[in-house]
């Protein structure tokens, strides 16, 4: 009895020794174990703009989110129940109100994504024109100084147009 | 009686929790284990403050270099008579706390195991102890100094009260005294209270009626070490009721759904929160599904046999599972609540985890054949089925958990395997004895089917498993460096005020304000080189002085607030406040006739340090409207003396110190009562002939501590020559 219990100790000792290497290990940077990566949730919420047509728009990282009065921040991943509620997803501001006017989030066009962070700008394509939003903080995904956040600015007919736009800074 | 392998196996596995909570020291060039935010802009430079006035043989009650006069005595994070405050005499503050943390690590994990194994066998004592000590508070915790004691005096304490059979009733009532008096010494008042119906119920609970008188000789311990360090433990309340911190709280409104208060048990809401979580908040709530889970099975175990168990089950209940449900009921639904709302009630956990553990325990020790009623098995078998299927559906039936880490859902599967091997060695037709469930001496059934000792095995790899999400975020393993960003380790550089240069360009006995977020520290660190700070960041700082700050548009607030733009000269110098430092050049300071005396450079930010055109002193003499600044005062402990020049006028004598009715001051030896000026500072009336001043804060004498200690003695004397207990010694 005594020696299974010896036995048993032992083994667990032997996990936790495992364990305890494997975290070194990995903490040195010289094995880098992917079963100790963990995601880590970043952005703030952000009111961009306060009761337009009976609508909150909030802004969490590079997503505009159209909430109407009465219903609260529903995670951006229950997809289902943001359409049930309501909610439109948009790219900008003004893509937020464009969706709140015509009263659906299926408008055309839409902001659709060129290029991400050029220069603390995102490059979205809408129709046959370039726009550029500020682009979060990649790490912290919170809004940097660079522009007023979330709000869309022509930048260009194309891609070229829009980053030369940028680099000039006008 | 532990056996020697017993013994070695508790030491090495304290030794290595040790080594792993400084894990980065061994790894990185002068990397050392503390906090950059609370330990060196808080810790270190309050216990420097008191050490330097202990040293001059006075109480330590004032930090003068802090935000015009901050209390230290019954500040909620000083502690400067901790037992873990000794260090930080013989060794640099980084080292020390880093002793501090190892050699703190090292006696929780051997008396949580000894407190434990009075319950359970050594290998389930050995793994719920790890379960305790890395529960995500307690674990996150340990890194600051006043509350890296609450678990190991926890534990201290309760084994010392479980000893009450073998300890000379001399020696029992002594130790617990002195075990209750580091307590309230070394640990913020918070986990304190927190802390107190444990050290009440767990005599009763545990031995029942039989441990009455040794129960009555605790509750006189606990009573005269409270009367001891009363003086210490009044101020605390004093000090918070007219703090900032009495009128918010940085815990309420982070998790604000039910569906997200729950589920951030499973996994720790920095994972999958759709905002960034900061501090604590992004792991505390974090049980893991196979702690609840094995937890629950473990209580349905022994409430199937529940006459043999019924104490352990009580306990369990009553110092476990409630505490923690009350817990997580007040910090999410108690914010009506005055005083829970101002708190983190989730720190129960720090203690009832000691004893909700003992189900997990319980569940390795027992033997599973026959062990569960038939409602039980079936609710087993659904629950084990129920975790596998929604484990395969996760991100439709829980949408926020579709990108959680690989390392959680192999947690669910081995939880879900584990209740399926559970079910199926219950069912098991095995002849071998029954265990021993008493609350002694437990060693398990003296034969494991095969089965049963794979699942002990698996719960207890789920269980270990389950930890490392915890080890991993708190210590910031996934960092691969020792750079800031991680509240448990930093570059020994960075308890101090950088860049150093900075320091020498300024005069000591003189303030500055640096335009950053006070958690940055400058204005808190440059006590070290003599100059003293302004922005507030203190649970203790006060609310009136924000108010007056704030109503003079002198302050930007941010945990708590410091002195930003727009810029009113006047006002700062006479606030004495002859340095500025910013991160870049500001015109609208040299408008105002400031100069840059000295451009710094630190990890690639610049510094510019500014002086005042006044050259403001932290003294100045009013007669009419401008303000004189005088150079001839000296800082003493808890206070200032001022040489007064020949006056042939009358005024008023103004110290920016923040005035409190703990001041006193006398001119000549003669005392008069000093008043507050409009922005909030200390200030008397003075004559000509007048030549000597001393400001004084004095809230306490030696004599107050004297006498609580004296009482204390005094209550200890009348219980150790009382009949009753006379009688039993």
């Amino acid at each position: 009895m005594r020696q299974r219990e010896n036995r048993n100790i032992f083994i667990f000792l032997l996990l936790w020794s495992g364990l305890v290497t494997t975290l070194f290990f990995h903490a040195s940077g010289r094995i880098d174990i992917s079963l100790f990566h963990f995601p880590q949730a970043k952005g703030i919420l952000l009111g961009a703009e306060m009761n337009y047509k009976h609508f909150n728009l909030i802004g969490l990282r590079e997503e505009v989110y159209a909430i109407p009065h009465g219903s609260g921040f529903i995670h951006p991943s229950r997809i289902k129940l943001m359409k049930k509620k309501g909610i439109f997803v948009a790219h900008s501001i003004q893509e937020a109100k464009r969706m709140v006017d015509a009263g659906t989030e299926n408008i055309e066009p839409k902001l659709a994504l060129k290029e991400k962070n050029f220069q603390g700008y995102n490059l979205y394509s809408l129709g046959s024109r370039i726009y550029a939003v500020p682009a979060m903080h990649p790490e912290s995904g919170a809004p940097t100084p660079i522009g007023q956040p979330y709000s869309e600015r022509l930048a260009g007919k194309n891609v070229e147009e829009a980053k030369k736009f940028i680099v000039s800074g006008e | 009686m532990l056996s020697r392998q017993e013994k070695w196996g508790i030491f090495y596995l304290a030794l290595t929790v040790s080594i792993l909570v400084i894990a980065k020291v061994f790894l990185y060039d002068q990397c050392y284990s503390f906090d950059s935010n609370d330990d060196a802009n808080h810790t270190f430079v309050n216990l420097k403050a008191a050490r330097d006035m202990l040293m001059q043989w006075s109480l330590p009650e004032l930090n003068l270099y802090n935000n015009f006069g901050t209390p230290l005595l019954g500040d909620a994070l000083t502690f400067p008579f901790a037992l873990q405050s000794i260090t930080y005499w013989f060794l640099p503050d980084y080292l020390a706390m880093t002793v501090n943390r190892a050699v703190i690590s090292f006696l929780a994990i051997i008396t949580l195991s000894l407190l434990l194994r009075q319950f359970l066998s050594q290998r389930a004592t050995m793994i719920c102890a790890l379960i305790v000590f890395f529960s995500p508070g307690q674990f996150w915790n340990l890194a600051h100094h006043h509350y890296q004691m609450s678990l190991l005096c926890l534990c201290v304490i309760l084994y010392v009260q479980s000893r009450h059979a073998s300890l000379n009733k001399t020696m029992y009532l002594l130790l617990l005294w002195i075990g209750y008096i580091v307590l309230f010494l070394s640990v913020s008042i918070q986990p304190v209270l927190l802390a107190i119906p444990f050290f009440i119920l767990f005599l009763p609970l545990k031995d029942g009626f039989q441990a009455k008188r040794a129960w009555t000789i605790n509750i006189v311990a606990l009573i005269s070490a409270a009367i001891a360090t009363w003086p210490h433990t009044a101020i605390f309340f004093k000090n918070i009721a007219g703090s900032t911190r009495a009128q918010w709280s940085p815990y309420s409104g982070i998790l604000s759904t039910t569906r997200e208060q729950l589920l951030a048990l499973f996994v720790p809401p920095g994972e999958w929160m759709q905002y960034g979580v900061n501090g604590h908040f992004s792991i505390v709530t974090y049980y893991s599904i196979a702690y609840l889970v094995f937890a629950a099975i473990g209580l349905l175990s022994l409430a199937y046999k529940a006459e043999a168990n019924v104490r352990l089950l009580r306990m369990i209940v009553i110092l476990g599972v409630i505490p923690a449900v009350s817990g997580y009921i007040l910090q999410f639904y108690g914010q009506t609540i005055p005083f829970v709302r101002n708190v983190d009630s989730t720190r129960i956990w720090w203690f009832s985890n000691v004893f909700l553990v003992l189900a997990v325990g319980k569940l390795i020790d027992s033997s599973w054949n026959q062990s569960f009623h038939w409602l039980s098995r079936c609710l087993i078998g659904v629950s084990a089925l129920g975790i596998l299927i929604a484990s395969f559906s996760l991100p439709k039936l829980l949408p926020e958990f579709s990108e959680i880490a690989p390392l959680h859902m192999l947690v669910i599967w081995g939880t879900g395997i584990s209740l399926l091997v559970i079910l199926f060695s219950s069912l098991a037709k095995t002849s071998h004895r029954e265990p021993s469930i008493t609350l002694q001496g437990l060693e398990g059934s003296s034969e494991e089917s095969i089965t049963s000792s794979i699942g002990k095995g698996l719960i207890i790899a789920v269980l270990l498993l389950a930890q490392a999400p915890i080890i991993v975020h708190v210590m910031g393993l996934n960092m691969h460096s020792c750079e800031k960003g991680n509240h448990y380790f930093n570059h020994a550089k960075e308890a101090t005020f950088q860049p150093q240069a900075i320091l020498s360009h300024m005069e000591p006995g003189y303030r500055m304000a640096s335009v950053e977020s006070p958690g940055e520290g400058h204005d808190l660190k440059a006590i070290y080189g003599g100059i003293l700070g302004s922005n507030a960041r203190a649970i203790v700082s006060s609310q009136q002085l924000m108010e007056i700050f704030t109503k003079f548009k002198l302050v930007t607030l941010d945990d708590n607030y410091f002195f930003s733009p727009p810029w009113q000269t006047e006002k700062l110098s006479r606030l004495g406040i002859r340095y500025l430092l910013l991160k870049q050049q500001s015109t609208e300071l040299e408008v105002q006739g400031w100069n840059v005396i000295a451009v710094e450079q630190y990890l690639g930010q610049q510094f510019f340090l500014y002086e005042n055109p006044s050259k403001a002193s932290l003294v100045h003499l009013l007669h009419g409207d401008k303000p004189v600044f005088l150079k001839s005062y000296e800082l003493v402990p808890n206070g200032i003396k001022i040489q007064l020049p020949d006056l042939d006028y009358g005024g008023s004598l103004v110290a920016s110190f923040f005035y409190r009715d703990s001041w006193h001051a006398w001119v000549d030896g003669k005392e008069v009562i000093p008043t507050m000026n409009a922005l909030g500072m200390i200030q008397i009336p003075i004559k000509p002939g007048h030549r000597t001043v001393l400001f004084q804060f004095q809230k306490l004498t030696a004599r107050d501590f004297l006498f609580s200690f004296l009482c204390s003695v005094a209550i200890l004397l009348i219980t150790y020559f009382a009949p009753r207990l006379q009688r039993e010694r």
